[in-house]
């Protein structure tokens, strides 16, 4: 735990957390490890959780006419799945540890709960979920525009 | 909502503008950024409602057994009972509060013991240069530099407006610090410790800023990070 809060201190989320500020979130969740292959959850999965990641990296794909898509890979520091819950909407891809990896998975309840008390963590998370989003939708564009072109 | 509404669904509903510092009778001390010509700060807005926030919950307190001691770099460590801490000299202070989630409550008048007249009890040995406020909910605290901790209106508060500062709103005793965001004016508080380097308290963990002034630079001192 010493040696994951000391890490958590390091992430871009957390900046001017200290160790014991960072305690406290893991004490709110689970860490888990993941061999590589390991499945953590499937797109259309209810989303009962939030997950970061703290070693390793995972993948971010869907799976269509029976091939997986990669969308991205995510490593230490990022958020995966809070989209869904904070939503309240299936999962809208599947992740799985592409190496060995370690996350901290927060309950739905715990996650809303950090995020109703700390005004600052909900402003970062939310800040980052949305950004994200914008980068998928001018990447869709860049692609549709490309499409078009090509066409 | 209507007035009758706010009448009887929250009490410390602020219908009327805020008053001039000019206009307040019967107070002590007046908060000096209440003279301000713009009182709200950057990025915050005016709340007439008085919003309730916390990192756990309210605590129970015990009235018979709650207790507010001072200790670190005092001559004097000193402990009072509630009624020996209400029967300290007793100051209004006219002051506004300012949340770092962005609503500020202007217009109030805070009835208690200034924070200086416990320094003079105690006697703040000269090497110390922050505060500690201890909180009776679950280890809450928070990190205020001496300074602001000694304004002349900072003060221990057991009343709002008048009336006794309800549990939710950190009642018994509250610490007031109006010139700093509202999260260093310590709910529950159960003491002070004196501390030569600072050491930063519950949300301060959590990369909230270490002094916390609202006006400034920027939008205010919210955050170690932004």
């Amino acid at each position: 735990m010493d040696n994951h809060s000391q890490l958590m201190t390091s992430f871009p989320l957390f900046k001017g957390f200290t160790e014991n500020g960072t305690k406290r979130l893991l004490e709110a969740g689970e860490v888990t490890q993941h061999a590589p292959g390991e499945v953590l959850f499937k797109e259309g999965d209810t989303a009962e959780f939030v997950l970061l990641v703290l070693t390793g990296k995972l993948e971010v794909f869907v799976q269509r006419q029976g091939k997986d898509l990669v969308l991205t890979e995510s490593g230490p520091g990022a958020i995966l799945g809070e989209l869904a819950v904070l939503c309240g909407i299936p999962r809208s891809a599947s992740v799985r540890a592409k190496d060995a990896s370690s996350t901290l998975k927060w309950s739905d309840e715990a996650f809303r709960s950090l995020l109703l008390r700390d005004h600052s963590l909900s402003q970062r998370v939310f800040s980052g979920a949305l950004r994200t989003l914008v980068d998928k939708e001018r990447s869709l564009i860049d692609s549709l525009i490309a499409a078009q072109t090509s066409s | 909502m209507s007035f009758l509404d706010n009448l009887i669904g929250d009490p410390k509903y602020q219908s009327n503008p805020p008053r001039q510092p000019a206009e307040v009778a019967d107070v002590d001390i007046v908060s000096p950024d209440t003279r301000r010509e713009n009182r709200i700060p950057p990025g915050q807005s005016r709340t007439k409602k008085w919003p309730v926030l916390d990192a756990h919950g309210t605590p129970e307190v015990d009235l018979a057994t709650w207790s507010f001691a001072v200790d670190g770099l005092v001559d004097n460590p000193l402990q009072w009972s509630l009624d020996e801490f209400m029967q300290l000299p007793a100051v209004k202070v006219y002051a506004d509060f300012h949340c770092v989630t962005r609503w500020s409550r202007l217009d109030n008048v805070w009835g208690g013991v200034a924070t200086k007249e416990i320094a003079k009890l105690v006697g703040i040995k000269p090497e110390a240069k922050f505060v500690l406020a201890l909180a009776y909910d679950y280890g809450w605290t928070t990190n205020v530099p001496i300074e602001y901790f000694l304004n002349e209106d900072s003060l221990f508060a057991w009343s709002h407006d008048g009336q006794p500062i309800p549990p939710e709103h950190g009642g018994p005793v509250r610490l007031i610090i109006p010139q700093l965001y509202a999260w260093k004016s310590a709910k529950w508080v159960k003491g002070v410790r004196f501390l030569e380097h600072d050491q930063a308290g519950y949300w301060e963990e959590g990369g909230y800023h270490m002094r916390g002034v609202p006006w400034g630079p920027g939008d205010g001192e919210r955050f170690r990070w932004s």
